[in-house]
């Protein structure tokens, strides 16, 4: 799960500078989080 | 303004019930096909649309890749039943959420989470999600444009600064939730890509799912990345 979520804020910083915003702004990083604990509960590993 | 009204509760039903029934295939992993479901969804979302088939095409930008005809039929039903109506609704509400005068998420961590919806449910085929939440997306792409300030002018060439910054900013979103897209069939439990390497090698089904979600979820990031910073405008006059 941990995995998931470190991926999911580095995705999330990618964002932010895709976007136009400064690397360390809060909505990248929480939004990526969320997705990496929403992949972690329904996503890819839900058959395992 | 009744019309409206009408318009989007049609809209947040046609939604919720497309919704539901998607994290339920996953959930449930009933053993019938997808596209049997989302034709049986269409065909609902329609009659509470009131749409006919001959609406259902009409006005949809088509790409080749996203060919799964279900996915159409579902995009094209959920917007004349006012479905990305109410999701642009949905996602501008989840974005200007705030604790204390914070907001929780903003503009750019809804656009992380609508980007990656394709990998959190995934779907057999990518192509499904991607074509039916495609016109969802492109809005509110738009929207995050236009929460910073960047307006498209149509009345000045697609290439000046103004208008390339916001058309870069859809695509950015756009492209990423595409990638994500065509990627989210690997992880999938009901059936993607993903296991059917899984089970010509004999290993068990599932089993690089966890995997395969992390590095399409880094994919994701580095496609908007490269949208972003490498796109150019065409130099023509």
């Amino acid at each position: 799960m941990i995995v998931m979520v470190i991926a999911g804020i580095i995705m999330g910083i990618m964002f932010n500078i895709a976007l136009g915003r400064k690397f360390y702004e809060s909505g990248g990083i929480v939004g990526g989080a969320v997705v990496g604990l929403m992949m972690y509960i329904l996503g890819g590993g839900f058959a395992v | 303004m009744a019309a409206m009204d009408s318009r989007l509760k049609r809209g947040y039903l046609s939604l919720i019930i497309f919704l539901v029934v998607l994290a339920l295939s996953i959930i449930i992993k009933p053993h019938i096909t997808i596209q049997t479901i989302l034709v049986v969804l269409a065909i609902i979302i329609m009659i509470i649309g009131q749409a006919k088939i001959q609406d259902l095409v009409a006005g949809l930008i088509l790409h080749p890749i996203m060919a799964m005809t279900a996915g159409f039929l579902i995009a094209g039903a959920m917007g004349l039943a006012g479905g990305f109506d109410v999701l642009l609704i949905i996602l501008r509400a989840m974005a200007e959420f705030e604790i204390n005068g914070y907001t929780v998420l903003g503009y750019i961590g809804v656009g992380v989470i609508l980007a990656n919806i394709p990998t959190i449910m995934p779907m057999p085929c990518g192509r499904i999600l991607a074509a039916a939440l495609i016109p969802g997306v492109y809005l509110y792409g738009g929207a995050i444009a236009n929460y910073y300030g960047i307006i498209l002018d149509p009345a000045l060439p697609l290439t000046d600064p103004t208008n390339f910054k916001y058309i870069t900013v859809v695509a950015t979103i756009l492209a990423a939730f595409i990638v994500n897209a065509a990627a989210s069939c690997g992880p999938s439990p009901l059936g993607g890509i993903g296991g059917i390497g899984e089970g010509n090698m004999g290993t068990p089904i599932g089993s690089s799912g966890k995997s395969q979600a992390c590095g399409i979820m880094i994919a994701t990031g580095v496609c908007a990345l490269v949208i972003a910073l490498v796109v150019q405008p065409l130099p023509y006059s």
